[in-house]
């Protein structure tokens, strides 16, 4: 399968005239058509403004991709003047927030919204796009969707609104679904039925999804890949079965222990120590290093690159300089 | 029914003596319309709930958003007037005590930590100001420099620097200020602690670090819990009993082995199926249940077992017939026809 997106060491900062904050300091992702890849990581760690980079919708003034490149299909979006932009955002890669409220209009009914996206970009009349509209929502669950577009955002649930969203970001058989923290304001219940929807439509459909979440949990159960990001940057990329059953960046095995198991059985639970690190004060070497349970002197003075340990294996630790997999045990 | 259990467990253990029983406790919200602002209807968000606390324990809450698990934790503690029931806590009913009485009688015993740390806290107050306040009012402690070493001890306690006090609360992460939250809450030394979704707010590694902290502090302080949290798998780790809300009834009430290796009510099996979980290989011993719906309106429930609308295990006498709460043996406690 060949790639569909390509980030190649992406950087986006934040410049103000007192100081340069790197949100995103050098980021590689690739997914392949079809794929469902997770990008974890704690607040403040980078992700959200990664998927915002790629989508081109980065906080401006002030937020700037100073470097590197995305690729999609080929083509690098980052060379994309706005108009261009607006041709494939929506048609190629859509978004999904988290807070589905606000991200709807509310003085617009949610057919409104839905027609004017299609209308746009495939370029249907009304009387079609308000069809196409009906079938979306039908194939999103809702039993009634002729009477559902007329509805006003604040008529629906929470759980509702998400699946509008997700008929909306649908609605042009994008390539690539960014799915940012989908269901972190969903209750369970709800949660598993937008889970269950995303997961039919990227097999139905072939889309990729890049699932940005704080949710280690909803990532198992989703994405086939997984990246893990801390203060930035990669520090781990692995394979979805691979990394929950050997995490090798201490990070990453610091995540995972961190959280409680519905199945129970830990006394206590393994948290790390410390927060993380604001972009303007990075510590210098690792920046993983202040909180890490295994740091020695070099990661202190010295930066890690992202090593390769196989083919789909990649980890930022010097516990693995020389392709070795011993360093890091777990607890 | 629920005499017959105190008995039971009084033959027991003397020494497990309830900290709070609350009985057939109600709270409806009026739903005010036109112009002369007549109450057009109620919203049922606690509708009769029984439920007692044992001293020391940890008891979970757990329910999705709109169950009604906040306003009971609210109304426990007073901060709402209950419509009706009881809630006798030490043995005292302090359901109709008044503010100055409540002060007197309670408040010192029964604290409440809050779910959103940057909402929760003044930010035009200093940490040690926030500190003072609690034991101010209730005239603990000779003088302010008394009190002053009560704050940097407290301060100590939850594991933040003494000499923080002159901070302000942005100037916190919200980890810290859940913290300060907490040292907040012990001020007074209470023996009941509510946590409305305590961690929900944090990031995993520091909602790992403050459940640790509440974990030891119960242990130091022999303190007990009611942990409200919709969060299915924090309160199997850090409860021992658990209640399971939908739309402000108690649907489940028990050991918390027993709600998650053995659920009763379809609810509680749903909800389990449904929490996203880690391990992958675990993934194919399970089923997931989805239900289909949503929460229905507290204003209007369903008339019956108030989850028939949604229960994959429906049958007729559901939509008539209000299930009892009722226990299964073991104090294993559950309201559903399929156990009648």
């Amino acid at each position: 399968m060949s790639a569909l997106l390509e980030v190649k060491n992406l950087k986006t900062y934040f410049v103000s005239k007192k100081r340069v904050v790197p949100a995103v300091d050098g980021v590689d992702i690739t997914i392949r058509k079809g794929e469902t890849v997770g990008l974890v990581g704690e607040s403040g760690c980078g992700k959200s403004m990664t998927s915002l980079s790629i989508i081109g919708l980065v906080p401006s003034p002030g937020g700037k991709i100073v470097d590197g490149q995305i690729l999609l299909d080929g083509v690098n979006l980052v060379d994309l003047s706005e108009n261009n932009m607006c041709k494939v955002r929506g048609r190629d890669i859509a978004m999904i927030f988290q807070e589905p409220m606000t991200s709807l209009n509310p003085v617009l009914t949610v057919g409104e919204q839905i027609i004017e996206v299609i209308m746009y970009h495939l370029q249907l009349n009304r009387s079609d796009a308000t069809q196409k509209a009906i079938n979306l929502l039908k194939m999103v669950g809702f039993p009634r969707a002729d009477k559902i577009i007329k509805e006003y955002p604040h008529r629906l649930s929470g759980g509702m609104r998400q699946r509008v969203m997700i008929a909306m970001a649908m609605s042009c058989n994008p390539k690539l679904l960014i799915a940012d923290e989908p269901t972190t304001a969903l209750d369970v219940t709800i949660q598993a039925q937008v889970l269950e929807l995303m997961k039919e439509l990227s097999r139905k459909f072939e889309t990729s999804i890049l699932l940005v979440t704080h949710d280690l949990g909803v990532v198992s159960e989703l994405a086939e890949r997984v990246i893990v990001m801390y203060a930035g940057q990669v520090v781990e990329e692995a394979l979805v079965d691979d990394i929950f059953d050997k995490p090798y960046h201490p990070y990453t095995e610091g995540l995972i222990d961190s959280v409680p198991l519905i199945e129970g059985a830990i006394t206590r639970l393994n948290s790390i120590p410390g927060n993380v690190p604001s972009p303007e004060e990075m510590p210098k070497g690792c920046r993983f290093a202040p909180r890490c349970r295994v740091a020695f002197d070099r990661c202190y003075s010295e930066e890690p690159t992202l090593q390769s340990i196989s083919t789909s294996r990649f980890v930022r630790c010097f516990l693995y300089e020389e392709g070795e997999v011993n360093g890091c045990s777990r607890l | 029914m629920q005499q017959t259990v105190t008995k039971m467990e009084k033959c027991e253990a003397k020494s497990q003596v309830n900290i709070l029983e609350v009985r057939n406790l109600k709270k409806y919200f009026p739903i005010k319309s036109g112009i002369l602002q007549k109450t057009t209807g109620h919203i049922k968000a606690v509708d009769g709930i029984n439920l007692e606390v044992k001293r020391g324990e940890t008891l979970g809450i757990v329910g999705e958003s709109g169950c009604g698990k906040s306003t009971m934790g609210r109304t426990l503690i007073r901060l709402y007037e209950p419509t009706e029931g009881e809630i006798i806590f030490n043995g005292n009913d302090i359901t109709h005590l008044s503010e100055s009485q409540l002060r007197k009688l309670m408040r010192k015993q029964m604290q409440m930590i809050f779910q959103d740390p940057f909402a929760s806290l003044n930010p035009r107050k200093t940490l040690g100001k926030i500190l003072h306040e609690p034991l101010k009012t209730h005239q603990l402690y000779a003088d302010n420099y008394e009190r002053s070493e009560r704050v940097a001890e407290l301060l100590e306690t939850v594991g933040l620097n003494r000499s923080f006090t002159n901070r302000y609360p942005h100037e916190f992460s919200g980890g810290q200020r859940q913290r300060i939250g907490i040292a907040r809450a012990l001020a007074l030394q209470p023996e009941l602690i509510i946590a409305d979704e305590a961690v929900s707010a944090l990031d995993v590694s520091i909602q790992a670090q403050i459940i640790n902290l509440m974990e030891d502090l119960q242990e130091e302080f022999n303190l007990t819990y009611i942990f409200i949290s919709h969060d299915l798998s924090v309160v199997r780790h850090i409860a021992s009993r658990v209640g399971v809300m939908y739309l402000g009834n108690l649907v489940e009430l028990a050991n918390k082995e027993d709600i998650y290796i053995e659920p009763l009510h379809p609810y509680t099996k749903a909800l389990l199926s449904a929490v996203p979980m880690i391990r992958k290989k675990d993934l194919s011993k399970r089923e997931r249940i989805v239900l289909r719906g949503d929460l229905p309106s507290p204003s209007n429930p369903p008339s019956g077992c108030v989850f028939h609308t949604r229960c994959p295990a429906k049958m007729d006498i559901c939509r008539e017939v209000i299930p009892t709460f009722k226990d299964c043996g073991s104090s294993h406690f559950v309201a559903c026809h399929l156990y009648e």
